[in-house]
């Protein structure tokens, strides 16, 4: 499955760099109806398992210790390439801060006068974004189905819950809907926090 | 965002009703892997038709590309520390 994913994305960006402008401008909207489609099947198969949200109720406030790891990991990663390239750990942290929502940290950081941190903010985001597609099937195999949720961050509400729903089960889903959610919302806090 | 929510309740209704049966169960489970390909593949095309992106890889992707491992490498770590200390323990009565 990773290797699938890695090939068709691969073949969309060369397609995206080679097709004729009309056909790419409508795939690129067409991604924002295919999320859709996708989220309105996932919806189906959770409401088929009535038991998920009794799981989920029993982990009870628990589940907030998904979106603290995801926030407290994301910002130690931030701080470490900043150490290792030699640059403001604070800038650093607001650039991982982005917690895989690129179009939004891209703008924050640009916005705030540093265009620089903006892009990098932005491509890490789309990175993170393509390395959570990868990573999905072997974390929810080798380690558990929490973890696969750990590099989707605010991702795992939208583009990347399709894929933790395939790999995990329903009461997994549901908690990274809800840690998508929260990490969506704490971004452009975060965010303010270190700039 | 609130599109989201919409299709996720009402396909989680449609579900939870069982508004959909046998096959057409199968069939949607077996679907997702041709929505999430196109959707990948969709995304790859906003990527590559993107010229700021591509400009800006040769000169900031080493850096991003550090970001993002070293970011994806902590949350997985902080989070699978915490799901074993605090939420698989409750799973194993």
């Amino acid at each position: 499955m990773s290797l699938a994913i890695f090939v068709v994305l691969v073949l969309g960006i060369l397609g995206g760099m080679y097709m004729p402008l009309g056909i790419s401008a409508f795939l690129d909207q067409a991604s924002s109806f295919m999320l859709l489609i996708l989220l309105f099947s996932v919806g189906i198969d959770l409401g088929l398992n009535r038991h998920v949200f009794a799981q989920v109720c029993r982990l009870g406030f628990r589940i907030l210790l998904i979106p603290l790891g995801v926030i407290l990991g994301s910002l130690w990663g931030g701080a470490m390439a900043a150490f290792f390239m030699q640059t403001q750990i604070k800038e650093g942290m607001a650039i991982a801060a982005g917690l895989g929502w690129y179009s939004l940290s891209g703008i924050i950081l640009t916005n705030a006068g540093n265009p620089v941190a903006g892009t990098i903010s932005f491509l890490s985001n789309v990175f993170r974004e393509i390395f959570t597609f990868i990573l999905i099937p072997f974390l929810a195999k080798y380690l558990n189905g929490y973890s696969a949720i750990a590099p989707a961050g605010a991702t795992s509400m939208d583009t990347t819950l399709g894929m933790i729903s395939r790999h995990t089960d329903g009461t997994i889903t549901v908690i990274a809907f809800v840690n998508g959610a929260i990490c969506t919302l704490l971004v452009p806090v975060l965010m303010q926090m270190f700039l | 965002m609130w599109k989201i929510f919409l299709v996720l309740t009402v396909g989680f209704f449609i579900g939870f009703h069982k508004l959909i049966r046998g096959k057409l169960i199968q069939l949607n489970s077996r679907m997702q892997i041709l929505w999430l390909l196109l959707l990948i593949f969709c995304m790859g095309v906003s990527i590559g038709r993107n010229g700021a992106v591509l400009e800006s890889l040769p000169s900031l992707g080493g850096k991003a590309l550090l970001f993002s491992v070293l970011a994806v490498a902590g949350s997985i770590l902080f989070v699978f520390v915490l799901s074993k200390l605090f939420l698989e323990k409750g799973e194993k009565k």
